[in-house]
């Protein structure tokens, strides 16, 4: 497994916010963290894309502790698409995606095939073709994120970690959102592990479910095992029926 | 095609340069006074004394605001921030000032001009909340502004007291709070010179990073993006940028701010597109407002500071009117 927490302690703000953390994210898997607010998720999803220090434990990256590696070396390997990053004033579509190359451009930073090549990918796997010279503030919010992704796509790395990516978008736009990283999960058999916060989508999009609590992993596993009246009980406090989706067969919460 | 109008402008602006003045020489006498300098021919002697070094400090200051102003721009993601409006030119100016009158350096004194520059950047980042910045809080536009604009009149009438104390003449005031190019036969340009262009190195060297930087800094991070090394080569680049345009032309104001937002629209939006149009764009911009304060009203002329100044105030009530309000929090 090429990314792994053992045994993690994280602080933010002076606060400890995960305490003793393992965690194994299975290779080629959609993955799904999931947790009532405050509970660690995003700074677990920082933690292991280098962006936050453990103040006890370590992250491996390939075997190799992620913060002894190069800067450059864990961004071709590990994308991280963040819950609010910056649109700089005017920047298309494919001007923002081409920026998602900065880790394979060399020192004068001179544009290659290989990052037309790549840009290009982005650009139809997220289906923004028609959409490449249009400036980001001028698109939906929806097309938006999708230009975002295609920015993370274009980085080109194995493993693909998302900071809310359904959160401001509607229905239709979250279950679009999330079969596109399924796509890209079937298509390239990179690993995808997302933060979400409704459960049901959660359970129908994922191969994977890790619920978090205080700082810690309370249960992980396929959804139909970790999504239980008990586990949403602990977790969220939340008291719950779980059925069967009609559709899926996966797990659907039902307040009582 | 556009960049070729820019080069363009900046070569009629050296020959209107060394041209225009209280004594008027043909372009084809510029020529022989660069090629064949004959010492008894008095435009010869304009030519080589005043004019050439005028024009020396002209190209070095245009060069180190603009590009100091573009990099300013962007590692504070704040259309506003120029190297005059935060104060940075005011320290450098500060500190130049503080040498030689307090403590009698002469030779010495220019140099002091780069940790002055240095010392007004970081203390302006640290007032406007820079060192809270994540990738929301912290910095925001008005904040570092305001803070700039405190420490930049508050050097300034430093600088003022430190000057009027002593009772000398009034082109030094002129010099070390307007700016000016009158006096460039007396300034270190060879010197100054060699550390803006050292600075304009460091400056394409920062490009990438700082396109990165834009995305906030998650997101720069997790492209492999180092981003304390960027914000600290930037720091150093502004630092030699600025510090060389002041020694050479005083604290001037406004340039900075001006032709990054003009470079931008002449390139794309990246950051060595931007770098590359600032660079013939700034010293192009300072050659026609100082040919303009030579000529509007003879014999006598507008310090090219107070002439920037008036074109950029202009500038920038134009850019606060289009950022949105959102922008300013």
């Amino acid at each position: 497994m090429r990314l792994q927490a053992k045994g993690i302690d994280v602080a933010y703000d002076g606060r400890r916010v995960i305490e003793g953390l393992d965690l194994t994210i299975p290779d080629g898997k959609v993955t799904a963290i999931i947790g009532p607010n405050g509970c660690g998720k995003s700074t677990l999803l920082k933690t292991l894309a280098r962006l936050i220090r453990p103040t006890k434990g370590q992250v491996f990256l390939d075997g190799q502790d992620i913060h002894a590696a190069h800067t450059r070396d864990v961004a071709r390997k590990l994308g991280l698409l963040p819950q609010s990053p910056l649109a700089p004033e005017g920047i298309t579509v494919a001007d923002l995606i081409a920026r998602g190359r900065a880790p394979w451009r060399s020192i004068l930073g001179r544009w290659s095939p290989a990052d037309t090549a790549a840009r290009d990918a982005a650009l139809s796997a997220t289906g923004l073709e028609a959409l490449a010279d249009r400036p980001i503030a001028a698109l939906s919010g929806g097309q938006r994120q999708r230009a975002w992704i295609a920015m993370t796509l274009a980085q080109d790395t194995p493993i693909l970690l998302l900071d809310e990516p359904t959160t401001y978008l509607d229905l239709p736009h979250q279950v679009d959102l999330l079969r596109l990283l399924g796509r890209l999960n079937r298509d390239s058999g990179r690993t995808v592990v997302s933060v979400l916060h409704d459960l049901g989508l959660a359970a129908r999009f994922s191969d994977h479910v890790i619920v978090m609590s205080a700082g810690k992993v309370l249960a992980e596993g396929p959804p139909s095992e970790v999504i239980t009246t008990q586990t949403l009980a602990t977790a969220f406090g939340l008291e719950a029926v779980v059925i069967p989706d009609p559709i899926a067969n996966t797990p659907l919460v039902v307040p009582v | 095609m556009r960049v070729v109008l820019v080069i363009a402008l900046l070569v009629a602006g050296v020959i209107l340069s060394l041209s225009l003045g209280a004594r008027a020489v043909p372009p084809a006498e510029i020529w022989a006074a660069i090629t064949a300098f004959d010492p008894s021919d008095p435009n010869h002697l304009v030519i080589r004394d005043l004019r050439l070094p005028r024009l020396c400090a002209a190209l070095i200051a245009g060069v180190g605001l603009a590009l100091a102003g573009v990099l300013m721009q962007a590692v504070t993601r704040n259309p506003l921030a120029e190297p005059g409006i935060l104060g940075v030119n005011a320290g450098a100016g500060f500190a130049v000032v503080l040498g030689v009158y307090a403590f009698g350096l002469s030779g010495a004194a220019p140099w002091l001009a780069f940790p002055g520059a240095a010392l007004a950047a970081a203390a302006v980042f640290l007032l406007g909340g820079g060192a809270r910045a994540g990738s929301g809080g912290g910095a925001t536009p008005a904040r570092l502004a305001l803070a700039g604009i405190a420490l930049n009149a508050l050097l300034i009438s430093l600088i003022s007291a430190l000057v009027l104390m002593r009772a000398e003449a009034l082109d030094v005031y002129r010099f070390w709070i307007v700016g000016s190019l009158a006096e460039a036969q007396m300034r270190p340009l060879l010197p100054m010179a060699a550390t803006v262009a050292a600075g304009v190195v460091l400056a394409f060297a920062s490009a990438p990073g700082l396109d990165a930087l834009a995305l906030g800094d998650e997101a720069a991070r997790s492209l492999g993006t180092r981003t304390g090394l960027v914000r600290a080569s930037v720091l150093l680049a502004v630092t030699l940028l600025c510090g060389g345009a002041v020694v050479v032309a005083g604290p001037i104001a406004f340039l900075g701010l001006a032709v990054p937002h003009l470079a931008r629209m002449i390139a794309s939006r990246s950051v060595v597109a931007t770098l590359a149009v600032a660079l013939p764009l700034g010293p192009a911009i300072l050659l026609a407002v100082d040919v303009f304060g030579r000529v509007v009203m003879p014999p006598a002329e507008l310090r090219v500071g107070t002439t920037a100044a008036a074109l950029g105030g202009v500038i920038f009530i134009l850019i606060a009117r289009r950022m949105r309000p959102g922008e300013v929090t």
